[in-house]
Parts: structure tokens; C-alpha cells; sequence
């Protein structure tokens, strides 16, 4: 697992070999089996209900428009969102919010611009809707490839963290997350289809708000305020102590900011972080991995037992960078219960001990992570640009900026653009229905999001972090208020994957057995070959999703979710914009807009300086492209080419169905 | 003729959509070029960047209730009216 050096470690090691030893939770195990069996029970009996193919595909567009909203939201909001976000909140601030923000921005698009007209336009995929005007085989061919590339590229960072969930929380191996998620999705699919993801994705999305609304009440009611029990001490305090002999920094430890004590006594050796002009030593955390694979922490074997050690929660407040050496208190006041507005405001005037991370390769051939402290105000991490992702926001150079806003755009236009989002509007039962139930889609997730901003900074200064792994923070949380909802919240983190990759699976099964095998290849299928077709598909798009979730291990693979926002937000939202707004488009320009959208983002995410870095493991300066995010670039150029390639081909008589 | 985008609805959809977007844009260039202003509390302590970006959501909220209003109040006149045109 690569891991850039200070500060640019881009976090999440994901099931990689820098782990806290958690202690399985009986509770979350069986809370967990309980929502799994209860799911599969319900698709089961669902089940009967969905021979036909309206029923598989759309649920006979039968959803009531209220269940349809919420399952929006287990729908949209994956283990990326809220795993992924109150991570990024808890280790950077505020950057994680900017996801929040860019992500509910979308559906601004969707509801304004493309949901009613897609309802008028199409049956069971978009693909149906782009192509009612033109009934080409070359558009549906071009529209359901890149469904299948979109839902791939957001499968594998959900099928991925369901491993690296399931191995802290119920005590598993990766594979076996892996393959339970993809057995039990494939189930619900391949039972019910689109009826029984349906309720999968309201169960899921009702349980996230709730449960996420009542962890914010608990940090607010416990207000703020803890101290650290990691030392910063004045130089001499740490070297006069009697019975320590200090090391010569020797290989890769020198010219590096530590100073390292040998306790003559027992033999261990403690390692201090040296800061503020070398006036301040630091009380670090290490843990070392030797060539033979054993794991030590602070030079003692890792476990729990007697003898042995774990690296220790982190997450506290700090004394101001000011006075921490006059030896005030650790951590400030502390409050009583804050109301919303309140508890952001005390943030600010707060200093926050965050960690980041260094490797050292020691002579012997064993690795070591060393864990420092840095102090940061609270103020400025509640300011956008804190962490690696969003640092260019920060940066004076152009085109670190221009990443920043391509991301924000890509999210902007992204959401409107995703297949598994999309076929949602076939699930109700007419245009009124998509709207009410997108409103109470953007009322559940924009609840969310806001709620994700307490959790991250209710995480950061909950003193339960896992200093090796951001994904944990909003389990772990929920730990520092008690055993009980910790099983809860991890059980509905689990299951939250669920609910996103049955969307997914369902997307992908509609794009093959619905768009290219009856409307591309033209096979002659009745109703019940549809079903039959679409559910095959389903279970081998599973058998890849889970493949790839076992290959895709050992990536850092949050990145992949803002990727597939670009891609789906270049293939396709220039086509779908085009096709319902404007009459001159043809054809060919809907196609050569898809297919160029598509191949130009791909090409672009992988040939970027986060590629590079994240997936090749080569040095992100010898990247082709000049910034991470294509959209910016990559949007408009799909409008160019579906405009310029329709003004050189013939339009054809339009047909409008329905309306016309 | 009735195209998709001749619907009754189309001007006030695309006028929400409008003042969202200029909102959503006037985010992304503080946040990109004035950081300083985005650093300002102007009131209870809050800074910008996090009062901005709670707006923008409420905001999406409330442009969508408004919407769904609007049209409810509408609604019984277009539907006919579609229908009317599809049979």
C-alpha cells in the first residue's frame, strides 16, 4: 500500500496491512445477519410480484412516490458518502463538506433539467429515453456501454469497502466480505429486481438518517471538550529523564525529525517527533512490520494481551500552539450541551491534534509507520483546502485550482448522469410522482449531509479514532457513545453497501438484457425471456463485481466514486441535455457524444497525476494531463462534438412518441 | 406541436435551475479565489465557507419544494392538457 510521506498520505488504507485490532462485536454480527435475512425474506416474498418485465426492470412503476424518494437516498448515499466523508471530515475538516455540498448540488440537475422529460421519454433504462426520438441502434449501443463503464467504476470502491468493512466490524476476512455482499445483493437482485432493490434501498436509507440524526443529537448533548493523553513536552524534560541513552539517527532515520531513546532498563526504544525549532518533543505512535510479517507497536508485539500493545484511539482537542509549552491545560474548557450553530462556532476557537503518518524503511528489512501529532486550529479546518484531495484550492497555481473546480463541476453535473440513479424514474407512476418523490429524495440526502458535517467534526474530537484508518471514524463514533449503537452503525454501514450495489447491479442488468441483447442484437424475446435474460445478467455482473472487489483489495480506491462522477457527467450528460432540449441534434452527434465523452474521461483519470500516484504507484509529476479531474474539460467537449456532428449530418423526420 | 421542452413547466424549472447554478457558482469561485472572504464570520461565529455551504443545501431544498408547489397548483391544468395532446 503506497503512502505518501507527511501530511499527503491520502489516507484510507483500504484491508491494507496497517490495521488496529478491532474487537469483533457479537452484536453488530447479529444485527447485521438480522437486516440481511430480513431483506432476503422480503425480496423473496416480493419476488412473487415481479415475473414480468416491467415488474424486474421498473417494479411495475407501481413505487409509491414517498418510498421512492428515500430509496433515492439508500440508493445514492453508498458507503462512499458516508464512510468516505465523515472520514475525510474527521482527518481534514471541512474538504469532506465539499463532497456533501457537490453531491446534493446535483440533484438540482436532475429535478430541473432531465427527470420529467426522461419519465415522458423512456420505459425501463435512460437509454430508452435518449434514444426515443431516434430509434438508433448506434445511440442505444453507445448509451448502455457507458452505463456498463459508470456502474463498473462505481462498484469496485463499494464492493472493495465492503471487505474492508466487514474485517473490523464482524471479524472477517476481505474475501468474505466481498463474497457476502455480492451473494446477498445478487440474491435480492435475481429475486425481485427492481421491487425488492426498491425496499433494500428505503430500509437502507430510512435506518442511515435516523441513525446519523440521532449520533449528531449525542455530540451535540456531550458538547465539547477532552484532553490528550499524548505527551508534548519541552525538550529537556523528555532528555533529562535518568535511565535513557539517545540513538544516533543512522539509515532512513536520518536527517528526519525524530529523536529516538534506548530505556538502558528494558531495551525499548521510544521515538519523539522534534517541532517548533526543536524546543518541543512529541509523543509518537509507531508500528513496524519486519521482513518476517510481525507486527509491532512501539517495538512490542501488537494484540491485546498481557505483554503485548495496540496503537492507541486518537482524536483530541490540543492546547493552542501559543501556550503549549507554558504547560496549560490540555484541551481547554469543556462545554455542556451545544445547540448546531453553537458547536461549529466553539470548533473554531479550538486547536485539534490531528495525526498524520511517515514510513521508514529500517536497515533490517523491517518497515515502520511512524504516527506524529500536528496541531491544527480549529478555525482553519473548518475552511476548504485542508486535505490532499482539495489542497489546490489553496495553491497559487492555475491549474491546481482548475482540479478543484473540475471536481465540483463533475459532481454538479454527475448525479443527473448516473444510470443507477436514472432508472429510478421509471420505478413511479407518472411526472408528478418523479417530482414529489425527488424532493423527498433531496430532502432525505441534504439532511444527510448536513448531518455528516457533526459527524466528521463530532469524530475528529470524539477520542476513538483509528489513527491507520479513516473509513472507521463514523463506526467508531458511534463507539465512543456506547457498544450498542457502534453494532448499529456498523451494521447500517454494512447493509449501506447493500443497498448501492443491488442500484448498481440492477443498472447494469438493464443496460445489457433490456438495451443491447433485445434492443442492439435484436434477439426476439417475450416478457419472461426479458426477466430471464436480465436476471443471468445480474448474477454474472455480481460473479465481476465480486472479482473485482477481491482483485481491487489493496487500492485506495475512494478516488474511483469522483472518476465515475466524470465519466457518467461527460458520456452522458451532454446526450441526455441535447436529446431533450434540442430538436437539430441527430443521431450520430447523440452517439459521437457518448462515445467521445466517455474515452476522453477515461482517458484523462487514467492518465492523471492521482493514477499515476494511486493505481501505478509511479511519481504523479510524469502525468500526461496537467490536473486529476477531467470534467472541466471533458463536459464541454462532449456538448462540442454533439453540436458539430450534428450540424454535418442530416437530421431525420422527428418522432416524438407520446407527444407528438 | 409539443415538444418535451415546450411543456408549461419549462420557465420556471429553468429559472430555478438558473439562480441555483449562480449560487453554486458564487461557492466555487470564493471558495477558489477569496478564501479570505469565505475565512469571515459574519455572525454567531460561524465562518462563511461552512454558512455558504449549509445555504446551498437548504437552498436545493427549499428552490425544490417551491417547484413542487408551484406545480401542484398548475399541475391539474398541464396533465390534462398533456393528456389531451398524447391521445
Amino acid at each position: 500500500v503506497a503512502q505518501p510521506q507527511d501530511g499527503r498520505s491520502v489516507c484510507i488504507v483500504v484491508g491494507g496491512s496497517v490495521a488496529v485490532i478491532y474487537e469483533r462485536s457479537a452484536l453488530a454480527v447479529g444485527i447485521f445477519i438480522g437486516f440481511v435475512l430480513l431483506v432476503l425474506v422480503l425480496s423473496v416474498w416480493l419476488g412473487r410480484r415481479a415475473k414480468s418485465a416491467a415488474g424486474y426492470y421498473a417494479a411495475h412503476g407501481q413505487v409509491h412516490w414517498f418510498v421512492n424518494g428515500i430509496a433515492f437516498a439508500g440508493d445514492y448515499l453508498s458507503a462512499a458518502s458516508f464512510l468516505g466523508i465523515c472520514g475525510m471530515i474527521a482527518f481534514y475538516g471541512y474538504d469532506g463538506f465539499l463532497y456533501s455540498i457537490g453531491y446534493l448540488a446535483g440533484w438540482v440537475v436532475a429535478l430541473f433539467i432531465v427527470a420529467e422529460p426522461l419519465k415522458r421519454m423512456g420505459r425501463f433504462t435512460f437509454a430508452d429515453a435518449l434514444d426515443s426520438r431516434f430509434q438508433s441502434r448506434g445511440i442505444k449501443l453507445a448509451a448502455a456501454t457507458s452505463t456498463l463503464v459508470v456502474s463498473l467504476f462505481y462498484l469496485i470502491p463499494q464492493m472493495v469497502g465492503a471487505g474492508a468493512l466487514v474485517k473490523p466490524l464482524l471479524g472477517l476476512s476481505h474475501v468474505a466480505g466481498v463474497l457476502i455482499v455480492g451473494m446477498v445483493v445478487t440474491t435480492i437482485v435475481v429475486t425481485a429486481g427492481m421491487v425488492s432493490t426498491t425496499w433494500v434501498q428505503f430500509i437502507k436509507g430510512s435506518l442511515l438518517v435516523v441513525f446519523c440524526g440521532l449520533l449528531t443529537g449525542l455530540i451535540l448533548v456531550r458538547g465539547q471538550g477532552n484532553s490528550s493523553p499524548f505527551k508534548r513536552l519541552p525538550v529537556q524534560e523528555v532528555l533529562g529523564r535518568a535511565g535513557f541513552m539517545q540513538l544516533e539517527p543512522e539509515g532512513a532515520w536520518r536527517g528526519k525529525p525524530y529523536v529516538r531513546l534506548r530505556d538502558v532498563s528494558s531495551g525499548q526504544i521510544e521515538v519523539w517527533r522534534a517541532e517548533d525549532q526543536g524546543r518541543l518533543l512529541t509523543e509518537t505512535q509507531r508500528l513496524t512490520v519486519t521482513a518476517a510479517g510481525a507486527r509491532l507497536v512501539d517495538g512490542v508485539p501488537q494484540g491485546k494481551g498481557p505483554g503485548e500493545r495496540d496503537l492507541r484511539p486518537v482524536g483530541y482537542l490540543a492546547p493552542s500552539p501559543d501556550d503549549y509549552d507554558s504547560g496549560g491545560p490540555n484541551g481547554g474548557p469543556r462545554t455542556g450541551p451545544l445547540g448546531p450553530f453553537d458547536y461549529l462556532a466553539d470548533f473554531g476557537n479550538r486547536t485539534i491534534e490531528l495525526w498524520s503518518s511517515e514510513r521508514i524503511a529500517e536497515a533490517d528489512g523491517s518497515t515502520t509507520t511512524v504516527y506524529y501529532q500536528r496541531l491544527v486550529k480549529g478555525a482553519d479546518l473548518l475552511l476548504p483546502g485542508g486535505s490532499p484531495t482539495f489542497a489546490g484550492v489553496r495553491s497559487s497555481r492555475f491549474f491546481d485550482k482548475l482540479d478543484f473546480l473540475s471536481l465540483m463541476l463533475a459532481l454538479f453535473c454527475g448525479t443527473a448522469s448516473l444510470p443507477h440513479i436514472l432508472i429510478r424514474y421509471y420505478t413511479v407512476k407518472d411526472e408528478a410522482a418523479v417530482r414529489k418523490s425527488t424532493v423527498v429524495g433531496i430532502g432525505a440526502i441534504g439532511v444527510f449531509y448536513v448531518l455528516t458535517l457533526y459527524l466528521g467534526l463530532g469524530a475528529m474530537t470524539s477520542g476513538a479514532l483509528d489513527v491507520t484508518n479513516n473509513n472507521m471514524a463514523a463506526p467508531l463514533l458511534a463507539k465512543s457513545f456506547s457498544n450498542v449503537l457502534f453494532a448499529i452503525i456498523s451494521a447500517i454501514a454494512f447493509t449501506t453497501v447493500l443497498g448501492t450495489v443491488s442500484g448498481l447491479i440492477i443498472a447494469a442488468s438493464g443496460a445489457v438484457a433490456h438495451d443491447l441483447l433485445t434492443n442492439v442484437m435484436k434477439l426476439d424475446l417475450d416478457d419472461h425471456g426479458k426477466v430471464r435474460a436480465g436476471k443471468w445478467v445480474a448474477v454474472v455482473v455480481g460473479a465481476i463485481a465480486m472479482v473485482l472487489g477481491v482483485l481491487f483489495e489493496r487500492l485506495n480506491v475512494t478516488f474511483l466514486v469522483g472518476w465515475a462522477f466524470n465519466i457518467a457527467a461527460s458520456a452522458n450528460l451532454p446526450a441526455l441535455v441535447m436529446a431533450l432540449f434540442w430538436k437539430r441534434a441527430t443521431k450520430q452527434g447523440i452517439t459521437a457524444a457518448i462515445l467521445v465523452g466517455m474515452v476522453s474521461s477515461l482517458a484523462w483519470v487514467l492518465l492523471s497525476a492521482q493514477a499515476y500516484r494511486d493505481v501505478y504507484g509511479w511519481p504523479g509529476e510524469l502525468a500526461l494531463v496537467p490536473f486529476s479531474q477531467p470534467g472541466i474539460v471533458t463536459i464541454p467537449l462532449g456538448f462540442v462534438v454533439l453540436v458539430v456532428v450534428s450540424w454535418l449530418t442530416t437530421p431525420q423526420p422527428d418522432r416524438l412518441p407520446a407527444s407528438s | 406541436v409539443s415538444q418535451p421542452l415546450s411543456t408549461s413547466s419549462l420557465p420556471l424549472r429553468l429559472w430555478l435551475f438558473a439562480l441555483y447554478l449562480a449560487l453554486y457558482l458564487g461557492f466555487m469561485l470564493l471558495t477558489t479565489f477569496r478564501m479570505d472572504v469565505m475565512a469571515m464570520s459574519p455572525f454567531g461565529g460561524v465562518n462563511l465557507a461552512i454558512l455558504y455551504g449549509l445555504l446551498l443545501i437548504a437552498a436545493a431544498l427549499a428552490l425544490a419544494l417551491f417547484y413542487m408547489w408551484r406545480s401542484r397548483r398548475t399541475g391539474a391544468a398541464s396533465a390534462s392538457s398533456s393528456a389531451g395532446a398524447s391521445r
